[in-house]
């Protein structure tokens, strides 16, 4: 490569990111070279900061800078309901929402015994320990409708269930606006099975 | 020029690749075990994420050009929706398709093992036993393989197999008086070796439950470890479930 090697480490850097093949990271390296210098420092302060003063919040997994995140604090939230989710933009997606005022827990992954996954390499154990110390009335799974998300959300439905707390998990099927034409069976027979009552 | 194939098969597993594509094990019996591209999986609006799920029958157009091989407009033919409501019939079902996926070379066509793995799917999602049908799809893969043992006698002193304890390693069926119990092989009974023996020639899955079938998995697993491959994961997962429900 003819770039000088300080523009070639930084191409190296910027490759290891995930998504980002060797001409993207070519193109952001050069990118970021044209731009000013105190555009970069806030870059590289903005980087450095996050990295060090963001960590998990004790309760929930969820990421914060104070031991408890802003959701756990927050005292107008519903804690009798408990999501668990399988990562952290899972419930920047719900607070999406703005029609959820319960609490969270972050598993950080979903069970996948074949990529090296198990049980007790997410936040399960703590998760049923927080049940047990303060059992909310309802936990909803939302977990993903892939095998792992299946097989996540029926291994905690066999961990929670005989403590007495309500098991829910989040509905799947037709999507909305969509038309039954167009609906490819597997979709058709998770939207028939999840069918409730008017 | 590229080229262009409609196929059949079932998605083994399947690994995320770049911001949006997946890329699948496609077992069919045709072509054997392929390993392919899907692009845009991973996209809100996109369909082939649950169509390319591990457990799906797919019929699929496979396009293969210089650098890779693509499979596209994937239409479903069965999904196994009581397996993925079962977590012991799912973890069986998915510790099932990974272990072909591991036993099996790349592009080496065994129409036998895929018809196998589709008999298997379709009993787990009728409620038949979990533990029969693993166990009898793992035999029945190792003599389609080419891997099944010597069951006739015991391979060192040729006693015949009437009683007694026995083990199996990569070399046949021994008997306990020529072989101290090692601690990764199975102790199985005359009874339970006959049964492999039935299993290991047995196209249809059994219809009855066989008692103490994990046994005859664990041992298929130990004998398996000896000629084909470390074990598969999902298996663990399963046998460890199952030891949680005997626990209670």
């Amino acid at each position: 490569m003819v770039f000088p090697p300080s523009l070639r480490q930084l191409i190296a850097q910027l490759e290891r990111l995930p998504t980002i093949g060797p001409r993207s990271a070519q193109r952001l390296a050069l990118y970021l070279l044209r731009r000013p210098e105190e555009e970069i420092e806030r870059l590289a302060e903005a980087l450095l900061n996050a990295r060090r003063l963001t960590r998990l919040c004790e309760q929930c997994f969820f990421l914060s800078e104070q031991p408890l995140c802003e959701i756990c604090q927050d005292p107008t939230r519903d804690r009798s309901t408990l999501c668990v989710v399988a990562e952290p933009r899972d419930v920047v997606s719900l607070e999406r929402l703005d029609q959820y005022r319960g609490l969270y827990h972050v598993l950080h992954g979903l069970i996948s015994p074949a990529d090296g996954v198990q049980p007790e390499d997410l936040k399960i154990r703590e998760l049923m320990e927080r049940i047990k110390r303060e059992p909310p009335q309802e936990v909803i799974l939302a977990t993903p409708p892939t095998v792992e998300g299946d097989a996540t959300a029926l291994y905690l439905a066999r961990l929670i269930k005989p403590l007495g707390v309500r098991v829910t998990r989040i509905a799947y099927g037709m999507p909305v606006g969509g038309e039954l034409d167009y609906a490819d069976s597997a979709t058709l027979g998770y939207a028939l099975s999840g069918r409730r009552e008017l | 020029m590229a080229r262009e194939q409609v196929l059949e098969g079932v998605i083994l597993r399947r690994w995320t690749s770049g911001e949006a594509d997946r890329v699948v094990s496609f077992l069919t019996p045709e072509r054997g075990k392929l390993r392919l591209r899907v692009r845009g999986t991973q996209k809100p609006n996109s369909r082939m994420g649950l169509l390319t799920e591990p457990l799906n029958r797919l019929s699929a157009r496979v396009i293969e050009g210089r650098h890779q091989r693509l499979l596209v407009q994937p239409h479903l033919l069965r999904t196994y929706l009581q397996v993925r409501t079962d977590l012991e019939r799912l973890s069986a079902a998915l510790a099932l398709c990974e272990t072909l996926d591991r036993w099996l070379a790349e592009e080496h066509a065994e129409p036998e093992a895929y018809f196998t793995l589709i008999q298997a799917l379709e009993r787990l999602e009728q409620g038949g036993d979990v533990a029969t049908i693993v166990g009898w799809a793992l035999w029945r893969w190792l003599a389609i393989l080419g891997y099944a043992p010597d069951l006739s006698r015991c391979r060192e002193c040729g006693h015949p197999i009437t009683g007694g304890d026995w083990q199996l390693d990569a070399g046949g069926c021994v008997c306990a008086r020529c072989m101290p119990s090692r601690p990764n092989l199975t102790a199985l009974s005359a009874e339970q070796v006959r049964t492999i023996h039935g299993w290991l020639l047995q196209a249809q899955p059994p219809q009855e439950p066989v008692v103490g079938a994990e046994r005859l998995v664990r041992a298929a697993l130990g004998y398996a470890e000896s000629v084909v491959d470390a074990e598969p994961r999902w298996l663990t997962f399963w046998e460890r479930l199952n030891a949680l429900r005997e626990s209670g």
